[in-house]
């Protein structure tokens, strides 16, 4: 299903009209049996989920919005005017509003008279999606995932036949039987809704395929028969996680149901279809934001009196979007009010006159989970009391204890503070500690909250001070130091006992050893979460982690760079009548949005109104404050939420800001033309200045003296010994946070862990491949947590050696075949987390066998030579001029993926090669990995989609299909996101010209004759690959002996029959075209001999069919004619490969199958 | 080589648990294991087509065919088509224009027009001829063959 652009106009949702631009290039697609088009609705039907997926994404739509509306009128948030209804409240009392808000005393009239008004806008995304197309993070929701992926996705399974319907589903039933009556245009009685429970339809495709529906539930509207129980009674959190998703889920079922239902109708086949939540959140509109509008009043006597606060939530949107998009009916929207008690809402302190206000998106309320309401108005409020001591001038923890009638909250924060040290500050505070460009500052926040759901109310009361350092270059914020001073309370009132203080103060390195870790209570780490959450783009996460530490099924959906572990979290004991650590409710991470803000608000004068906190938003919000200032350009595009747009000019923060602007606007213009600027530094500077000749023989210069030091100074000065570190217990099972776990498998897919360290047949993990280097066989180790032959025994800083400098937990250096040289570049959360989960595996015991080489390279010091050389360390580093996609993509490149170990040449050392040569195409067992960068010799040229499609389903039209070790690559990579293959695609395209178009190419007699109908989908024009085709076989030159020799007859009997194009019965997979591919343009045969040699046995994705070997078939003179055939009809701009039945038998040999 | 383990197979509507390696044909584990000996083994690398079955409805090669790729689909052989006592459309097609000589590729044959006329019904003579391209009859039937696709064709539309 592909879903049209949506707007929201005037309360009505808008759709764009489709015009399919190549309906016939996917019409080829295998499998694909039809398109489903209706109204604005496309869809694609195939016979597999993959073909489909594959063939949507080939689809190129043209989507227009039939009618410019006037833009509606902006409805007044607080649209509500029935302030003057309620006479004159008794002061203490607070009154619920007919529309879910609640008021005291008479706000408008106080903020009218207030002296001082303080008035913003705090926004708050919901859902993963809610915030800005950042890519910096990991998805939701895999299919893999243990825990909760399953319960994001919605299943359904349609049968329509002209006069019934049968649908299978885990969706309610009563409005989705009249929605879809609607839909299909049938009566609601010939709809048969069979209902299946959620587990089982959720679970995976082809289970809900054969799982028989479920005969007790079945036309069932009883929601009981739809909800057994839980999955598993003792898996609360499970449980609890299911709530939390509920309304999202139930859209999910709703959509999905729906979009099976119409396509089914118009394919005329049963048509399974399965929604993924990420899909979900941008097709349901499930995602947006939470506003809140905060007008706060001082009155004359210098005392916060009012406080208005006007909450907008976004609308989830109720109707099936297929019904919208045909047509068939008008939005309509879920009418219920937002499931939180008004109470928790409110801030705790005590403002005379107060107003909240609840509305939604233009007309719709939604439902929304504690969490969410909770953090945005903590967020919202804490912010907002925070400027408005800035704006009086005050100290915010005095300020906000003058404003608190709440004994026991006082006395927390009284106890928070004394001890982070908290000095008295007037913001803006210019900290002492500014270095360069880093500036160091403190936030305050408090919260009190009312968590209703289970059973009697449990208050909480939550304090934090954060320390931040933000490095006003780049925008990194750092999150240094974190005090949170807790009180669970549970039910007992105010004016508790306070009992004695059970505080922790846990010292900085205690983090990296897992062993003193296991004391210190979870909520540490789930304010670890917590923060890495909220400084990352997508990885921005409104659902905190739970109490019962369901963090990995929801809330550690994303995240990129968590705190650095040395970010020191010390938590205040919690007093009440429960214990310490069970009492710990979400409550307890509530201020961290609120007490970071205010923190970077004291460090820069910025004022940050939503978050995340990540580099580009607060680098842009630093230009903004900085541009008014210095009168310079802006090199950064304005942003566009009116959080940021507020945030300019701001009480006193000018006279910080513009000492700073001098020093830091250099950077932030890179074309120059800023008045001022000094030399352009960094990339960009670098990037413009002239190539000399001067340069390679400076650096060869280097490299000789570097050759010299290292090897002197290598082994003189710095110590090529290093100490073993101590063998530490393994961390028990399951101390690790699901969400860390679940990252870190995300992370150790991406880095091929196991491609590499998984012998044939093996355990996954276990070790024992041979690697063949140009310098011996070099055996992999076993990376399972076993204690005897595995790295049960490595602590974290062990680990964290072994990735970053290649030594060994017993002081051993590591050959650089293990790529520390690329996971040098992890960020510490990256590699944390790659911690958490390898060590969660399961232990696997084999010993492999140990690695020898020959002498010298026996002697393993010598790698602290060849380090000093060659090895980077340093961790990747953003280069602030490009996008952040961009940057994710070259850190998944660099760090994480190594791409370089293959795709890079080596010297003769077996460092990779830099600069021009960096990703210029390298050899591995016995393949040649092609060039990324501009020196491929593909003959189409990489673009951005052909690099996604390749890496994504291991076949690109306009290129051919992944094979030999890059088919392992692929399936691994089936792990990541989408965003972060785009992510990766942007990147290495960006290494490559843009792609040769079909004009170039072209000539009207090549295109006659060419019988290649639609091979080539989607993104360019189909001509060019036939133009390919079309010159090769036009092309009569040095090559003709080879045209019509023994090759061409091989080539009829052998391959016509999946590779010719146009000719023969669909292939069982993909019929892949040979003019394109890069094998056939390569400057050796290496490759084709390899593919022939072996076939393609393991393709990553069963439906691009397989590839026989003719290892056993073929002699070496008939490949060798083979090979000159197929280079002579396809390549034919190429020379002929020379010595082909030489390397032939060289293959042949070196596969060890003679 | 990969060690064997237990495949799920659906072969001809039942359902059949067999040992092998990821990595065995399935035509081997179709003949030798589960008795279907209508597919025949002719080249063994996918270029003759009297191995041919139907993998959902598409005609494969099942010479060259893992038998793990063949998990959770359906497969069909010729047995699936009919039985000499009841044979199926095509087959009956191929009887009444005595569509054989060594009868080789017979199988084959039937499969691909088989799985042409599930995709196009109504095939021409061009979709026809390119169906049956790359299936080799060494005998010189091929006219008898066309004919009976045609014919196939034919009755298949008389029948709806």
């Amino acid at each position: 299903v592909v879903r049209p652009p949506l707007r929201w106009e005037g309360g009505q949702l808008d759709s764009a009209r489709p015009t399919i631009v190549n309906a016939a290039a996917v019409r080829w697609g295998s499998g694909v049996v039809c398109l489903a088009l209706r109204g604005h609705f496309v869809g694609v039907v195939a016979e597999t989920a993959a073909a489909a997926r594959r063939a949507a994404a080939q689809l190129e739509i043209d989507w227009r919005f039939d009618t410019v509306r006037p833009s509606a009128p902006a409805v007044p948030p607080a649209a509500i005017g029935s302030s003057g209804a309620m006479a004159s409240p008794d002061r203490d009392a607070l009154q619920p509003t007919h529309d879910g808000g609640a008021r005291r005393g008479a706000a408008d009239a106080a903020l009218d008279r207030a002296s001082m008004r303080v008035t913003h806008s705090y926004g708050w995304p919901t859902g993963n999606l809610g915030s800005p197309a950042g890519k910096l993070g990991w998805p939701i929701g895999h299919r893999d995932s243990p825990s909760g992926g399953a319960q994001c996705r919605g299943v359904a399974i349609a049968d329509v036949r002209p006069d019934a319907a049968t649908i299978w589903t885990s969706a309610p039933a009563t409005e989705l039987r009249a929605d879809l009556a609607m839909l299909l245009d049938l009566p609601p009685e010939r709809i048969t809704l069979i209902l299946q429970p959620p587990g089982e339809a959720g679970a995976d495709g082809e289970a809900a395929d054969q799982s028989a529906p479920h005969p007790a539930a079945n036309d069932a509207t009883d929601r009981s028969g739809l909800h057994p129980a839980a999955n598993d009674a003792t898996d609360q959190s499970a449980q609890y996680h299911a709530d939390a998703n509920g309304a999202t889920h139930q859209s999910a079922l709703h959509h999905a149901a729906a979009d099976a239902a119409l396509m089914s109708q118009i394919a005329g086949w049963p048509v399974q279809v399965e929604l993924s939540a990420v899909e979900l959140s941008i097709e349901g509109g499930v995602a947006g934001r939470i506003v809140n509008r905060i007008d706060g009043g001082v009155d004359a006597r210098g005392v916060m009196n009012v406080y208005r606060v006007a909450t907008q939530y976004p609308a989830l949107l109720a109707t099936p979007l297929a019904l919208l998009l045909t047509g068939a009916a008008p939005a309509r929207r879920n009418a219920a009010a937002p499931a939180d008690p008004a109470g928790s809402l409110l801030p705790p302190y005590d403002f005379e006159h107060l107003d909240l206000t609840v509305s939604s998106n233009p007309g719709a309320t939604a439902e929304f989970d504690f969490p969410d309401c909770a953090a945005a108005q903590v967020f919202a409020y804490e912010s907002h009391v925070d400027e408005t001591a800035a704006a009086v001038g005050s100290d915010p923890v005095r300020w906000r204890l003058r404003h608190l009638r709440d004994a026991r909250g006082t006395a927390l924060i009284q106890r928070t503070v004394e001890r982070a040290q908290w000095l008295a500050q007037r913001p803006p505070v210019q900290a002492a500690t500014a270095v360069g460009g880093v500036y160091h500052g403190r936030g305050f926040a408090y919260a009190r909250t009312v968590d209703c759901r289970v059973g009697a109310a449990q208050r909480s009361w939550s304090a934090w001070v954060a320390d931040v350092e933000v490095d006003t270059l780049t925008g990194d914020v750092a999150v240094t130091r974190v005090v949170v001073g807790h009180d669970a309370g549970g039910i007992s009132g105010d004016g508790g006992v306070i009992g004695h203080d059970a505080g922790e103060r846990l010292p900085l390195g205690d983090d990296r050893d897992p062993a003193l870790r296991i004391t210190s209570p979870p909520l540490r780490e789930r304010a670890h979460v917590a923060i890495a959450h909220l400084m990352t783009e997508r990885g921005f996460d409104s659902s905190w982690p739970t109490p019962r530490g369901v963090g990995g099924a929801h809330g550690g959906r994303g995240v990129t760079s968590a705190p650095p572990p040395t970010a020191a979290i010390e938590v205040l004991g919690a007093v009440g009548a429960e214990p310490v650590p069970l009492a710990v409710g979400p409550g307890a991470m509530l201020p961290a949005a609120a007490a970071i803000a205010n923190a970077i608000y004291a460090a820069t004068g910025v004022r940050l109104r939503e978050p995340p906190f990540s580099p580009e938003r607060v680098r842009r919000a630093l230009d903004d404050l900085r541009a008014p200032r210095g009168g310079r350009l802006r090199a950064w595009a304005k942003p566009d939420g009116p959080a940021h747009g507020a945030a300019a000019p701001i009480g006193a923060a000018p006279t910080e800001a513009a000492p700073r602007a001098g020093r830091l606007g250099t950077w932030a213009a890179p074309d120059g033309p800023a008045p001022g600027a000094a030399a352009p530094i960094g990339a960009a500077g670098r990037a413009r200045r002239p190539r000399r000749w001067g340069a390679p023989i400076a650096a060869a210069r280097h490299w000789i003296v570097g050759a010299v030091t290292g090897l002197a100074g290598a082994l003189v000065l710095s110590s090529p010994w290093r100490g073993s570190i101590a063998p530490v217990a393994p961390p028990d099972p399951g101390y690790f946070s699901a969400a860390a776990v679940e990252r870190g498998r995300l992370l150790s897919a991406a880095g091929d862990c196991a491609v590499c360290h998984t012998a044939p047949q093996g355990a996954p993990n276990a070790g024992g491949l041979e690697l063949a280097t140009p310098f011996g066989t070099i055996i992999s180790s076993n990376i399972t947590p076993d204690v005897d032959t595995g790295i049960g025994r490595w602590s974290y800083a062990a680990f964290e050696r072994a990735l970053r400098s290649g030594i060994h937990r017993d002081g051993r250096h590591l050959y650089p075949a293990f790529p520390y040289t690329a996971y040098a570049k992890l960020t510490d959360g990256d590699l944390l987390a790659l911690y958490a989960y390898l060590m969660s595996q399961t232990p696997v015991r084999a010993a492999t066998t140990p690695t020898r080489l020959a002498f010298p390279l026996n002697w393993r010091p010598l790698m602290a030579a060849w380090n000093l050389m060659f090895h980077r360390p340093g961790v990747f580093t953003p280069q602030p001029v490009r996008s952040l996609e961009w940057n994710r993509g070259a850190y998944l490149v660099d760090a994480l993926g190594h791409c370089g170990a293959c795709h890079s040449p080596r010297n003769v050392f077996g460092a990779e090669r830099r600069g021009s040569l960096y990703l210029a195409g390298g050899l591995v067992d016995g393949w040649e990995a092609p060039a990324l960068n501009a020196s491929s010799r593909a003959p189409l040229g990489w673009s951005r989609n052909d690099f996604y499609d390749y890496l994504r389903s291991g076949y690109s039209a306009n290129h051919g299909a992944a094979a030999g070790p890059m088919s392992a690559v692929v399936t691994e990579l089936a792990a990541l996101p989408d965003a972060d293959l785009r992510a990766i695609a942007t990147y290495l395209a960006s290494l490559n010209p843009a792609p040769r178009t079909a004009a170039a190419a072209l000539t009207p007699e090549a295109s006659a004759g060419i019988s290649t109908a639609a091979l080539n989908p989607a993104r360019r024009p189909a001509a060019a690959v036939n133009a390919v085709t079309a010159d090769a076989a036009a092309s009569r030159g040095t090559a003709a002996a080879a045209l019509d020799g023994l090759g061409a007859r091989i080539y009829g009997g052998a391959c016509a029959v999946c590779h010719e194009q146009g000719q023969g019965p669909p292939a069982y997979g993909v019929k892949i075209a040979l003019a394109p591919a890069t094998a056939l343009h390569a400057a050796k045969p290496t490759n084709l001999i390899r593919v022939l040699l072996d076939g393609i046995p393991n393709p990553p994705y069963a439906e691009l069919g397989y590839m026989p070997a003719f290892h056993d078939t073929l002699d070496d003179r008939q490949l060798a004619q083979l090979a000159d055939y197929l280079r002579a009809r396809f390549a034919p701009g190429e020379p002929p490969w020379e010595n082909v039945v030489a390397t032939v038998a060289a293959l042949r040999a070196a596969s060890g199958r003679p | 080589m990969t060690l064997p383990r237990a495949h799920e197979l659906m072969v001809n509507g039942r359902r059949h648990t067999v040992t092998a390696a990821a990595d065995t044909p399935l035509l081997y584990v179709l003949r030798n294991d589960l008795g279907c000996n209508g597919p025949k083994f002719g080249c063994g690398l996918g270029q003759c087509g009297a191995c041919a079955i139907l993998l959902g409805e598409r005609a494969v090669r099942s010479c060259v065919l893992p038998v793990s790729a063949a998990l959770g689909k359906p497969v069909t052989t010729l047995e699936g088509l009919g039985s000499a006592s009841a044979p199926g459309v095509v087959q009956q097609a191929f009887i009444a224009e005595q569509a054989a000589q060594c009868g080789y590729c017979l199988s084959g044959m039937i499969i691909a027009v088989h799985a042409l006329l599930l995709r196009i019904p109504d095939p021409s003579e061009r979709e026809l001829r390119e169906e049956l391209r790359f299936n080799l009859c060494r005998c010189g039937t091929h006219l008898e063959i066309l004919s009976a696709a045609r014919r196939a064709a034919r009755m298949l539309r008389a029948a709806h």
